[in-house]
């Protein structure tokens, strides 16, 4: 067995700064070749726990291992050095050594590992064609764009073929336009590595299109983990579900439950035909979720059906870029509807402040998830994203 | 300009940029241009003399002149090849590692570097006395090994780059810290994950990134030390070595007549050598500034050093604070205490009852403080008013910002000479000749350079839009200085303050030539008792100007503490207003202070 086929294995770990805690209690494990991102609001841990991967932190309780091979144990206090752990790492801040040429920089790493000049160079040349920058490998690497040092970053990363890829927020210091190009490279890089790959990220768009599963974190704890649909569609609990986008939360009582398919009596007379995310049983105080987008004007000639319907009066709209936000008071909810901007010269579903309007939402898109005891307004909520898993 | 400005106007629009022009131009400009004259004149100035290229051809012509360039070139670049490992080690140790002592370096450093010059020359004069110097005692009287002990001798060319380097070793040092300190630990980390051990991290990115910093520190080094005058006095003439500054000090001091014209082209040819080390180090400097300052960075934790590495540090932190502190301050109390050097029988406080009861030794530790109090005041009311008042964005205040630094281009005696000259023959100025008073402004000019840096710091850190906001609120200019201004930078005003007194206090190159016998600093005594072969009446004077300095020196640190916490207990107010909405940490957001103009 090579150890390229061996997973990583994270048994309750734990790290605090001072006596802050900042990993409380992480069990995670990553098969060969996998792409898993840990996904979470900034502060959560994320950049620790990779941290602690890498052996760049000594780690306060737990385990980490590649395979059979012990990388961190408190318990018996071994350590083994960055240097000896044979990983691959992308900075956020790119972290290229200023007084390198890009050739340099990413020859280091294999002169590191005993390799003689002309080889280190071939190799850093294959390297540096897989992310598009032989052209540039005399440059000193000041003199390159944001995109491009990131991109011989990851050269860096993966030319002295790692047993263990790590990213941290790699495409967060780039442009808008440019990160959704560069995540290309990065998907690259991890299949030229060939082995398994820890992606940080707090951005969800970005989790959901590079994963092969996600980890969703928060307070330094892993709440859920999931293919990128799994955790769009069925988020574990409130505040993953705040975190992934939905805004719509409404209190409700279990009737039913009946596969994956649960009656809930909404507080007031909507009741709802949902997909339970957890399990449940008739009578259980719950919470509803369901994004913005997720919802649908019902034409003004339909006919009322008895569930997953509601009748009310906008009493604000939004305009957002190419949405819009309607705020609709129903009878014991408050709930916000987003249409596409394009839509608004339809006459079904236009409409202004004070117009009554009926929406509904299918039973796939409302899910139901354990009533939270603990406050959650603590959670940034990001914008909705308008995409599919 | 057409028509005639009434002169009321004028001052108001111009007023103190005239001020400041005149100080400037008085201060530091017009001493220079009498030093470059003085090389071409046959008498010294004040006297009737000519004309004549006489003094620069003998100076230029005199074959010791050549000698003495070859032995400063080995005595700067040697020394600052030691200092530099050396320095270089301590910095990384203390920046980066878990040494048992890495926590003490810096404040050692900082001890060291408050120590004067003259300090370390005469103690380890006395140290490494060849026949009676308490090492050679102590080493004599070990069995067996006391006779094949090499005799140490401080007054030879070891002894010399040796005993220099303890200063400089802390100098460089503090100037190392704040850029290894800010230096992106990503780039290790990124190493380290490469595969690089820690030591091969330091060699092959830590010090070539950090190369420009290290050779501009390295030029600075060898530039200060062309010009340092305490330890080639004390320790390199008696051997027969001569450096420029010894060598400028004898033709005034030690020839008959004084060869001013001589000393004065000696003079131009080391500021030449240390304008032509500045130049040449920014020409390295640029376009290659690879610092990189983190923005929010994980600390990672220390590396840890073990075994003989391990051993090896502490060896040389502890031997570096027996050599540069212990020994030293060892020497110079029991000596205090000694009849003549050497002797061990009749300790007693006779020396310092002696000194004591000296009417002519009060005077001196009195103008030495009034010196320091008042030079140190005026040191530091210059440099903010220079920094306030000008911006570096205009013509004028690039002037002013580049002026003061002239004086870090003079070494102290130079400086000493180029002041004294320029101030005799004006005819107001001739009352101050053989007073305290010029030496105090030979001083003053001499840390300028010092306290601007630290002037310039502080009212970078306070935005112009808070003092905007107090002139709008109706505040007139005056008090927007005093009411806001003052305020905020009073902290760093005082430590600036006390940093320069104790600079003052314990300098000898500025005084040496400027005092008067009837009107001497502390330093000065020390000096002339020590060269006229008072040892032990030198270092009992000398304990008495430690105990100033190390007096001054507690206040600074009791005053930091009480500064520290009557700001807490202001609930961070001033910190608040500090910070700029944004942040102080965005470097974009906060205007440096540079920024405004002078318009009044
Ligand atoms: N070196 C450190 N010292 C003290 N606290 C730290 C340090 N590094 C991180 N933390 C704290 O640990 C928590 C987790 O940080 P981090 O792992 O960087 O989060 P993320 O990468 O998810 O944004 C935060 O509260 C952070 O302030
Ligand atoms: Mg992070």
């Amino acid at each position: 067995m090579t150890i390229h086929d061996s997973a990583l294995t994270i048994t309750d770990l734990r790290k605090s700064y001072s006596g802050v805690p900042a990993v409380r209690g992480v069990d995670l494990n990553i098969e060969p070749g996998e792409f898993v991102t840990l996904l979470g609001p900034s502060g959560c841990g994320k950049t620790t726990l990779l941290r602690c991967v890498a052996g760049l932190e000594r780690i306060d309780h737990g385990r980490i291992a590649l395979g059979d091979r012990v990388l961190s144990d408190a318990r018996t206090g071994q350590l083994i050095r960055p240097a000896r752990r044979n990983v691959g790492m992308v900075f956020q801040n790119y972290a290229l050594w200023p007084h390198m040429t890009v050739e340099q920089n990413v020859m280091y790493p294999l002169r590191m590992r005993g390799a003689d000049r002309r080889t280190a160079r071939t190799t850093a040349r294959t390297t540096l064609d897989l992310v598009e920058l032989s052209r540039f490998a005399a440059r000193p690497v000041g003199n390159l764009s944001g995109g491009q040092q990131q991109r011989v970053a990851l050269a860096r990363a993966v030319v002295a073929h790692p047993d263990l890829m790590l990213f941290d927020e790699p495409l967060s210091n780039l442009d808008a336009s440019l990160r959704e190009s560069m995540r290309q490279y990065v998907i690259d890089a991890h299949r030229a590595a060939g082995c398994l790959s820890v992606y940080v990220t707090h951005d969800q768009s970005e989790a959901l299109s590079l994963s092969d599963r996600i980890a969703v974190m928060f307070d330094g704890t892993v709440r859920q983990t999931g293919t990128p649909n799994e955790v769009y569609r069925r988020p574990a609990d409130q505040r993953v579900a705040r975190f992934l986008g939905f805004d719509n939360f409404l209190e409700g009582t279990v009737v039913t439950v009946d596969g994956d398919r649960a009656e809930v009596q909404l507080t007031g007379p909507v009741r709802l035909v949902a997909t339970p995310t957890a399990p449940i049983v008739a009578g259980d105080a719950v919470q509803v979720g369901v994004r913005s987008n997720h919802f649908e004007i019902i034409p003004d000639d339909d006919a009322p059906a008895d569930s997953n319907e509601w009748s009310g009066v906008v009493r604000r709209v939004r305009n957002a870029q190419s949405v819009v936000d309607l705020d609709v008071h129903c009878a014991g909810a408050t709930l916000t509807v987003r249409v596409l901007d394009v839509a608004r010269g339809d006459a079904t579903v236009s409409r202004a402040e004070g117009d009554a309007i009926r929406v509904r939402v299918a039973p796939e898109f409302a899910v139901v998830l354990p009533s939270a005891e603990q406050s959650t307004a603590d959670v940034p909520v990001t914008a909705g994203v308008e995409r599919g898993a | 300009m057409n028509r005639r400005v009434p002169l009321g106007r004028w001052f108001q629009a111009n007023g103190w940029n005239a001020v400041f022009v005149t100080l400037v131009l008085f201060l530091f400009v017009y001493p220079v241009v009498v030093l470059v004259a003085g090389a071409f004149r046959t008498a010294p100035p004040g006297r009737t003399g000519k004309w004549s290229l006489t003094p620069f051809l003998t100076a230029f012509g005199d074959p010791r002149t050549y000698e003495t360039l070859q032995n400063s070139a080995i005595y700067a670049v040697t020394k600052q090849v030691i200092v530099l490992v050396i320095a270089l080690t301590l910095v990384v140790v203390s920046t980066r590692t878990d040494h048992w002592l890495a926590r003490v370096i810096t404040p050692m450093a900082v001890m060291v570097f408050a120590m004067p010059g003259l300090f370390f020359a005469v103690s380890w004069g006395m140290l490494g006395n060849a026949e009676i110097g308490l090492l050679n005692t102590w080493f004599d009287a070990i069995p067996l090994v006391g006779g094949w002990m090499p005799t140490i001798d401080t007054e030879s060319w070891h002894g010399v780059i040796g005993v220099t380097a303890l200063k400089s070793i802390a100098i460089e040092y503090l100037l190392l810290l704040g850029p290894f300190r800010a230096m992106d630990r990503s780039l290790e980390e990124a190493a380290a994950v490469s595969g690089a051990s820690n030591t091969r991290t330091v060699l092959s990115i830590n010090l070539p990134v950090m190369l420009p910093t290290i050779t501009a520190v390295a030029i600075i080094g060898i530039g200060n030390v062309m010009g340092t005058l305490e330890v080639p006095l004390v320790l390199g003439l008696p051997a027969g070595i001569e450096v420029f500054s010894s060598r400028i000090y004898r033709y005034i001091n030690a020839e008959y007549p004084a060869q001013y014209g001589e000393a004065s082209s000696l003079s131009l040819l080391l500021v030449l050598l240390i304008v032509s080390l500045v130049l040449l180090q920014r020409r390295l400097l640029r376009g290659r500034n690879f610092e990189t300052v983190t923005g929010k960075a994980h600390r990672r934790d220390p590396w840890h050093v073990s075994g003989a590495a391990s051993f090896l540090v502490s060896v040389l932190i502890l031997a570096y604070g027996v050599l540069a502190l212990a020994l030293p301050l060892l020497q110079l109390v029991l000596s205090s205490f000694q009849p003549f050097l050497g002797s061990l029988d009749n300790l007693s406080l006779q020396n310092y009852r002696v000194l004591l009861d000296d009417p002519a030794i009060h005077a001196t530790i009195a103008n030495s403080v009034v010196v320091g109090v008042l030079g140190g005041l005026l040191a530091m009311a210059l440099a903010v008013a220079f920094a306030y008042g000008t911006s570096r964005r205009t013509p004028l205040g690039r002037f002013i910002s580049l002026a003061t630094w002239i004086p870090y281009a003079l070494p102290g005696i130079v400086l000493g000479l180029a002041i004294l000259w320029a101030f005799i023959p004006v005819p107001g100025l001739q009352l101050l000749y053989a007073t305290v008073w010029i030496v105090m402004i030979g001083l003053v000019v001499n840390t300028v350079p010092l306290t601007s840096r630290v002037a310039e710091t502080a009212l970078e850190q306070i935005s112009v839009s808070l003092e905007e906001a107090a002139q709008v609120s109706g505040a007139s200019r005056l008090r927007t200085i005093t009411g806001i201004l003052l305020r905020l930078i009073l902290p760093s005003f005082l430590i600036g303050w006390f940093v320069a007194i104790i600079m003052i206090i314990g300098n000898l190159d500025v005084p040496v030539l400027m005092s008067a016998p009837e009107n001497q600093t502390l330093s000065v005594q020390v000096f002339r008792f020590y060269s006229a072969g008072q040892v032990t009446r030198a270092a009992a004077l000398f304990c008495i100007l430690l105990a100033i300095i190390v007096g001054f020196l507690l206040m600074a640190v009791v005053l930091r503490w009480v500064m520290a916490r009557w700001r807490r207990n202001q609930g961070m107010t001033d910190l608040v207003a500090l910070r700029q909405p944004g942040g102080a940490e965005d470097p974009a957001a906060a205007e440096p202070r540079t920024a405004r103009s002078t318009a009044v």
